[in-house]
């Protein structure tokens, strides 16, 4: 029982810093004129996540980012980009943290923002009716790579800091 | 499964940026000649820049007014909470202005009207 509560809090505690990060990137102005090219920071707590607690809890961290996420700063479009973003992350992300060691959490991540990135992809492909979209593929993978790698390295030194590696 | 090794991954990201450099440099270049706007993914306007002769603003659904011109087609106005298809420019082929949350797509191709359509008459 104490260690379930514990469990419970660790996971509300990295919900919440997902959220506070995710509300502060929101503020910042686009880096490009391509939308959805951003930094994804909020990303490090779903992959410290599923690194530090376990993927059941990783997403739930994840689901209430999403959703009070969208409260906080978006329309209800840009809740169904961030959830068709968020959910193909996740589960692309899932398996890869069982495979991968901490050690290479960055690839991990890498990966997940790819995912995620074509996951909103399509959605915005199905949302807009056409393959115009794809005139963004290119400088949305560029970007993923990007953000994907300071990210992951990012979340990457603070699990193993956490865990005392 | 054997032990993954940085090493390839790194090489592999490597690869996928240098394709995608690669798709972003070959993408059709050249100027619009015709252009194609879409709202909620269904044909709004078909605009033969050749023969706009007075540059004019096309409101297209509610939200977003697009500003015609000669040399080609930009958002003008957008009531979206980002505002990025305002900064996107001109649309060009292979550089669609598009505005997510309106669902506002401004397509050009370099293609003359009478190569897109049937030619009539």
């Amino acid at each position: 029982m104490k260690r379930q509560a514990k469990r419970l809090c660790e996971t509300a505690l990295l919900a919440a810093v997902g959220l506070g990060i995710f509300v502060l990137e929101a503020q910042l102005p686009p880096l490009t004129a391509v939308p959805g090219i951003k930094p994804g920071l909020a990303n490090c707590v779903t992959l410290a996540a599923l690194y530090l607690l376990g993927c059941r809890e990783a997403a739930g961290v994840l689901a209430v980012r999403i959703l009070l996420g969208a409260v906080y700063t978006g329309s209800p479009v840009s809740l169904l980009y961030s959830a068709a973003g968020g959910l193909a992350c996740y589960l692309v992300m899932a398996p890869l943290s069982r495979v991968f060691p901490s050690r290479q959490l960055w690839i991990v991540s890498v990966f997940g923002a790819l995912a995620h990135n074509a996951g909103q992809l399509a959605a915005a492909a199905v949302l807009l009716g056409g393959g115009a979209v794809l005139a963004y593929a290119p400088a949305l993978i560029l970007g993923a790579l990007a953000a994907g790698t300071f990210t992951g390295l990012a979340s990457q030194a603070a699990v193993r800091r956490i865990r005392k590696e | 499964m054997g032990k993954l090794k940085t090493r390839t991954f790194v090489l592999l990201f490597l690869l996928l940026a240098a394709v995608c450099v690669l798709w972003l440099f070959l993408q059709p270049r050249g100027s619009a000649q015709t252009v194609r706007v879409l709202l909620d993914g269904e044909t709004a306007a078909e605009i033969d820049l050749a023969a706009v002769t007075e540059p004019y603003t096309l409101p297209v659904g509610e939200h977003n007014v697009l500003e015609v011109t000669r040399g080609g087609v930009r958002m003008l106005k957008s009531d979206c909470p980002d505002g990025s298809c305002l900064r996107q420019g001109t649309a060009e082929p292979g550089k669609p202005v598009i505005c997510l949350p309106n669902r506002v797509v401004v397509e050009a191709t370099g293609k003359k009207a009478s190569d897109v359509d049937a030619v009539v008459g």
